[in-house]
């Protein structure tokens, strides 16, 4: 009995310090975990954009731009009757490193800038040209901030400039630039958004340099930041893009022609959509082919211990306008002949990119190291020591074809 | 199969009315003091004990008779008024207790007379005889004639009982757009007699109690012989019987006696004013408890799922049912999470929702005075006080508090910039979602959760919700049903009963009945029938 009794009371006294011990333990759990900071909504500036420049003044690294959302033009835009109001504004201040320019910008705002929102990253040449590496650090490192931030080199006018543009598609300029690369991407295929994801990549092991869509002012500097700007059709000035840059460990090297910058997207895989100019083959006139879906594929093959790079591109397309007489789209073999020239017009756009990435810029923006490594381990290992000598020499071949699928609703052009 | 049904009948006739021990004792001691003490044979001395012991209630009426046979036998009607069926009382009682007695009756003594009444004189359904005063009050306040003989130490008691009551109407808590429409009343018999014409089996038995020492309210355990687990049945005997209490007003009270857990804002007794659903549950072996008084059933045991049924799932085809199932499910989530999730939101995770969307929630909170988290708990109790006053208040005022409520508190307090239409929106979603529920005490179980969310939302986002949801779930599986794990068949994990939770697989499916029940007898269909393709020739 006595036996029964203190199981019990052992029985009990576990069951108390099991669940102290529980208790304990989910005390320490509601302490020691993840980091938790209360913000209130209506008291945070939502920085949509950063842009960089050098500091003009000189005395130290680089000034920063931020673009903020005013959350109460954003009410009055959305509830119609906006008043002409702007939605953002910006805030600039100098620093010798992102951070410092943050916080001294607190001198300045009356909330808190919130960075988890970020959308865009502008990088005036000048400062792409001293690298971009040290500006990305912050943004890899803090966890508040995303590294989904899209990234643009700025040509000819600051990034202070161009985001101080106002736009009149969309209400917050940034949106506008941001959303335009996207666009051109799946239309034209000239630029395509690098991320500061992808940009820390190629920071790595150096298997492919970093390449970069441009932004620049196009029309009157002078009105860019007035309502005046946006009363007028058109619009005083406007941010536009113009072609991928090109960097070498971190810095800007080139600036791409438009046909070179195409080039990069086709052997990218970046093209989404776009158009393939020829001229017509017996008169006067083009034929427009829309490509709609591209691949590549890219193997190496070691020709006498050196690698030859095996591009193959297949395109699939569409008649979409032909402003000259005598094509007859019903003939395949007419078909399968403009199928040809469009092979043979991309070919060109990639051969001149890969032509000025090996002979002016010297910088492997293609990643062909990175192919190299997954298809001829043993050539790389060879090779790479001395890669930006060996980058120049790389032999390459180009194979395209292309199915033209259509020619639209009609058959024969207007065209006489 | 049968002589069961008759061994059962009789059996519960010798019990008629089972009443918990410890009450009866209880009544000995105080309540009525002469009720164990026998009838006397004195007409005067019983009618003036009883108008002494009963304060000569008004609603008490007596009738004294006297016949025309050769004792000039004297009689005494004892009944409560309102409670008897006055054409009844005229035309199966008094009237041929009047009328001329044939030869033989005529010549019979007054110690046989009472034998006399309850065999041939007396044409009602029911006749009982009463030895002492405690079955003699039982039986006068059920609303029985009780005729006392002039010599006599007994008395008889005729079943008349009637009186106003409603009729059956369609469920006024549990609408269904296919399926019966009748709905339990405050009447008992009227109510087993719902269910009984839904379940034409003998095997559908019942057992009479009656609970309460004041209200002495009749409570009738009904159950599926053979299918009801016998054990299960003996745990509800005992704790029916552990009841000890002056008033049963609802089935409520005893719900709250008897489950599990006393502890909980989840309910572990369903309730439903339906009867297809207690037949329903009666088939898949499970117990039900009709209270005198209430149209609302109790069905023991019950698991968190059968929160989420409803009858109406049986009837639609199966696809629709499962898609409504599914969304109740969502809508108990929305209705328990929503505001804590936006508070969350606004206050710590203001990186986790679109840029698009912040900046409009930014701009709506622009301006409010309150942070986020208090104007949530502030509107979500306007919301409890709006849907308190609508329940309360007299059904002609209803106009007034939908436009006063809608208009002050959606729109005036928006446009006057106290409270963000964002919040507005929560709430309204909330509230929407929450009456989703099929069954109106796990919609305010959720009710009560939902603010606790939101004091962890507001003050550790979403790791506080993370926390609390973790506790619920602790919470939950460590909560039983008379010994059933109220989580079933998700954990303890059944398979097998996996067919009637998130979705309700076709009829045809549905062989067994629910493996959580520990009854022995399984098969609901014996054959595997499956819809014919074609006519079979």
């Amino acid at each position: 009995m006595s036996g029964r009794q203190s199981d019990g009371n052992d029985e009990l006294l576990m069951k108390i310090v099991r669940t102290s011990i529980l208790l304990w333990m989910s005390c320490i759990l509601l302490f020691l975990s993840g980091c938790w900071d209360l913000r209130y909504l209506d008291k945070l500036g939502v920085v949509l954009a950063m842009g960089i420049d050098e500091d003009l003044s000189g005395k130290q690294k680089l000034q920063l731009t931020v673009q903020v959302v005013l959350t109460q033009n954003v009410a009055a835009l959305s509830k119609g009757g906006g008043g002409g109001e702007s939605p953002v504004t910006t805030y600039t201040d100098t620093g010798d490193t992102i951070f410092e320019a943050i916080r001294k910008m607190s001198a300045k705002t009356s909330r808190r800038l919130f960075f988890s929102h970020t959308q865009m990253l502008l990088i005036s040449e000048g400062m792409s040209r001293k690298g971009i590496y040290p500006l990305l650090d912050l943004i890899e490192r803090n966890p508040d901030i995303r590294t989904n931030i899209s990234v643009a080199v700025t040509r000819g006018s600051t990034a202070k400039e161009l985001l101080q543009v106002k736009t009149q598609m969309e209400a917050i300029p940034v949106i506008q630039i941001l959303d335009m690369i996207e666009i051109n991407q799946e239309s034209y295929g000239m630029n395509y958004p690098v991320y500061v994801k992808d940009l820390i990549k190629t920071a790595g092991r150096g298997l492919m340099q970093a390449s970069v869509p441009t932004v620049r002012m196009e029309g009157d500097k002078a009105k860019s930041n007035t309502s005046d700007n946006t009363s007028t059709i058109p619009a005083g000035a406007i941010p536009a893009l113009t072609t991928m840059a090109v960097f070498r460990d971190g810095k800007l090297v080139e600036f791409l022609k438009p046909k070179e910058s195409r080039g990069l997207s086709w052997l990218q895989g970046k093209v989404k959509n776009t158009v393939v100019k020829l001229a017509c083959p017996e008169s006067e006139g083009y034929l427009i082919v829309e490509v709609s879906n591209a691949h590549n594929r890219t193997t190496v093959r070691n020709v006498k211990g050196m690698p030859v790079v095996d591009i193959t591109l297949s395109l699939i397309g569409n008649l979409q306008e032909i402003t000259c007489p005598g094509i007859d789209v019903a003939d395949e073999k007419a078909m399968d002949r403009i199928g040809m020239m469009t092979s043979e017009a991309v070919k060109q756009e990639a051969e001149a990119v890969i032509n000025i990435l090996q002979k002016k810029a010297k910088t492997d923006a293609l990643g062909w190291a990175k192919e190299i490594y997954i298809h001829q381990p043993s050539l790389w290992r060879r090779i790479v020591p001395n890669w930006e000598t060996e980058f120049p020499k790389v032999k390459h071949e180009i194979k395209c074809t292309t199915k033209i699928n259509g020619s639209g609703i009609r058959s024969r052009s207007i065209v006489k | 199969m049968f002589g069961d049904y008759l061994k059962g009948k009789s059996k519960s006739d010798s019990n008629n009315d089972k009443r918990s021990v410890r009450a009866e004792k209880h009544e000995q001691e105080g309540m009525n003091p002469f009720s164990n003490k026998p009838l006397s044979a004195s007409l005067e001395q019983n009618m003036e004990l009883l108008k002494r012991e009963l304060g000569d209630a008004s609603d008490i009426m007596y009738r004294n008779l006297e016949l025309e046979n050769a004792d000039r036998t004297k009689l005494l009607i004892v009944y409560v008024q309102g409670m008897v069926d006055d054409d009844m009382m005229n035309e199966f009682v008094i009237k041929p207790l009047l009328s001329k007695l044939s030869s033989d009756q005529a010549e019979s003594t007054s110690g046989k007379f009472l034998e006399l009444m309850k065999s041939s004189l007396l044409p009602t359904g029911t006749v009982n005889e009463l030895a002492d005063w405690k079955q003699f009050l039982q039986k006068l306040f059920m609303g029985y004639a009780i005729i006392m003989v002039e010599g006599t130490d007994k008395a008889l008691a005729a079943a008349i009982s009637g009186g106003e009551k409603r009729g059956i109407e369609e469920p006024k808590t549990e609408m269904a757009i296919r399926g019966p429409r009748e709905g339990f009343t405050e009447s008992l018999r009227v109510n087993t007699s719902l269910v009984r014409r839904k379940l034409r089996s003998p095997k559908v038995w019942m057992e009479q109690w009656t609970l309460g020492e004041i209200t002495q309210t009749p409570v009738c355990i009904m159950y599926v012989k053979g299918l009801a687990d016998e054990k299960m049945l003996e745990d509800v005997r005992e704790r029916l019987n552990g009841i000890c209490i002056d008033s049963i007003m609802e089935s409520g009270n005893i719900e709250e006696l008897i489950s599990d857990q006393k502890w909980s804002p989840f309910p572990t007794i369903m309730y439903t004013e339906r009867p297809d659903t207690v037949a329903g549950n009666l088939i898949e072996g499970r117990i039900s408890l009709l209270v005198d008084g209430t149209p609302f059933a109790l069905i023991v045991p019950s698991t968190l799922n059968m929160f989420f049924q409803t009858a109406e799932d049986y009837y639609q085809r199966f696809d629709i049912a499962t898609f409504l199932r599914m969304l109740r499910f969502v809508s108990f989530v929305i209705a328990i999470l929503m505001p804590s999730v936006y508070v969350a939101i606004a206050s710590y995770h203001q990186e986790m929702i679109p840029t698009r969307l912040l900046l409009k929630l930014a701009a709506q909170r622009e301006g409010v005075p309150f942070p986020a988290y208090l104007e949530a708990f502030i509107m979500e109790f306007v919301f409890e006080i709006l849907r308190e006053a609508v329940v309360r208040m007299p059904s002609a005022a209803g106009n007034t508090i939908s436009i006063v409520g809608g208009l002050v508190i959606g729109q005036s307090a928006v446009e006057a910039g106290i409270v963000s239409p964002a919040v507005v929106i929560v709430v309204s979603i909330t509230a929407i979602a929450s009456f989703v529920a099929p069954v109106y005490s796990l919609g305010i179980a959720a009710r009560l959760l939902r603010f606790l969310l939101l004091f962890a939302a507001s003050t550790i986002g979403f790791y506080g919700i993370g926390m609390v949801m973790l506790l619920l779930l602790l919470h939950l599986s460590n909560l039983r049903s008379f010994g059933i794990p109220y989580l079933t068949p998700f954990a303890p994990f059944k398979l097998k009963d996996l067919k009637d939770t998130l979705v309700r697989a076709p009829l045809w499916l549905m062989r067994e009945r629910p493996q959580l029940l520990p009854s022995k007898n399984k098969i609901r269909q014996q054959t595997e029938i499956e819809p014919r393709k074609e006519p079979t020739q």
